[in-house]
């Protein structure tokens, strides 16, 4: 899922051969949108605009140096959190001794080694895309607790509702009445526990969500269905319950849910 | 400095205005150009490019192995350039790592690398002897190699 997306590599180097170098490395291996700069105000001005997924930048540059350039970089809501593989000569112990202490995720080393350099760039280009991946997840996760509580929450309403008015009301009501709400009670326990029973298959499996079959169903049917349910929590509390349904009205709706 | 273009038949000689007079350096300059040397004659025997590209790498280790040691013994004469010295093996590197991904074939990066170490000992270093001839600088690192001990 993750690798047939397209990610956006950013490389910053004021020598463009090595810009060069870089860019045909990555564009033959790897399936990428490489954006170059040859300074770190050029950088800048091109990640305003685009969100990046790996940023490879040069430490040692004239005017903004790259420390100085990812710093900003990093200021810039779209690429804050961005990785930055520093580019930095073998020999140049200052500029790697800096690096990490400055946000650096890695370091590509001068002389190129085309088959390391790759190796590390593909392991913080993966990292990355998985985290974005993680967090939209994450997401669709709390999106979905909130849908099954909502849900759950439907048919307890009806139990407490209906139980309340049988237990402190039970003597005023005649048989039928009883009998009616008894039944709605019962319906309504089993709704919520096939819920809980298919949210515990789901927790078992943890492979796939609960599945959605929708079906052909008659609006009207379910109206009445909850007009039924309804009926004696709304007389408790006065409410004037009307329905104006077209008979033939026909939706798709998976009943289980 | 005019470029030279090297005849591949033809050994790669010291010349004396190469001398720093700086034992160590020279030792080393020395070392470098019969690497570079080597490397002509692996093309003129036609070695394969896996060969040649070892080759490759080792004259680059050296090459990174020689700019620390040079760097090194700047800051133990207190060569007020250092840094700027420093900057250039930086620079000098970085040309070579670009020549060497960008060259069309061995023969181009022959004469580059040669020429590249020409340039660099004939301005660059000679400031360096220069500096210790001045201020009558003693240098006697390694001077008492002799690669026939114990024959």
């Amino acid at each position: 899922m993750m690798e047939s997306s397209v990610r956006n590599v950013l490389i910053v180097d004021d020598i463009i051969d090595n810009v060069k170098i870089i860019e045909n490395l990555l564009l033959k291996n790897e399936r990428v949108n490489t954006y170059i700069a040859t300074s770190g105000e050029q950088a800048l001005g091109i990640s305003r605009n685009i969100c990046f997924d790996l940023m490879l930048i040069d430490v040692r540059m004239p005017d903004m140096d790259g420390i100085e350039t990812v710093r900003k970089l990093k200021s810039q809501t779209p690429n804050k959190d961005v990785p930055v593989l520093f580019l930095v000569a073998k020999m140049d112990k200052d500029g790697i001794s800096r690096v990490f202490e400055n946000g650096g995720a890695d370091i590509i080393y001068k002389p190129f080694h085309y088959e390391s350099s790759l190796a590390r760039i593909k392991v913080h280009l993966d990292a990355f895309c998985q985290k974005i991946q993680l967090k939209k997840m994450l997401k669709v996760r709390d999106r979905f607790f909130t849908v099954l509580a909502h849900d759950l929450r439907a048919p307890f309403t009806s139990i407490l509702g209906l139980s309340e008015i049988l237990h402190h009301r039970f003597d005023q009501l005649d048989h039928e009445d009883r009998k009616t709400q008894l039944k709605v009670l019962y319906e309504s326990s089993n709704k919520a526990f096939e819920l809980l029973s298919e949210l515990l298959e789901w927790g078992a499996n943890l492979k796939s969500v609960m599945t959605f079959n929708p079906e052909r169903q008659n609006l009207l049917a379910i109206v009445e269905e909850c007009q039924t349910i309804l009926k004696y929590l709304l007389n408790e509390k006065n409410i004037l319950f009307e329905t104006s349904v077209d008979k033939a009205c026909v939706v798709m709706a998976d009943q289980t849910c | 400095m005019n470029k030279q273009s090297i005849e591949i038949n033809t050994k790669l000689e010291w010349k004396s205005e190469f001398d720093t007079d700086i034992f160590r350096i020279d030792l080393e300059h020395r070392i470098f150009l019969e690497l570079i040397d080597s490397f002509r004659i692996g093309i003129l025997n036609n070695y394969d490019d896996e060969r040649l590209l070892r080759m490759i790498n080792e004259i680059e280790k050296y090459q990174e192995f020689h700019f620390t040691s040079e760097e090194n013994f700047l800051i133990d004469i207190e060569y007020p350039n250092t840094h700027k010295h420093q900057l250039i093996h930086l620079d000098l590197m970085e040309k070579l790592n670009i020549e060497r991904h960008n060259t069309r074939n061995f023969n181009e990066y022959l004469n580059f690398i040669y020429n590249w170490f020409v340039s660099h000992t004939l301005t660059e270093d000679k400031k360096i002897s220069d500096y210790i001839k001045d201020n009558k600088i003693g240098t006697n690192t390694f001077k008492n190699i002799n690669i026939n001990d114990g024959k």
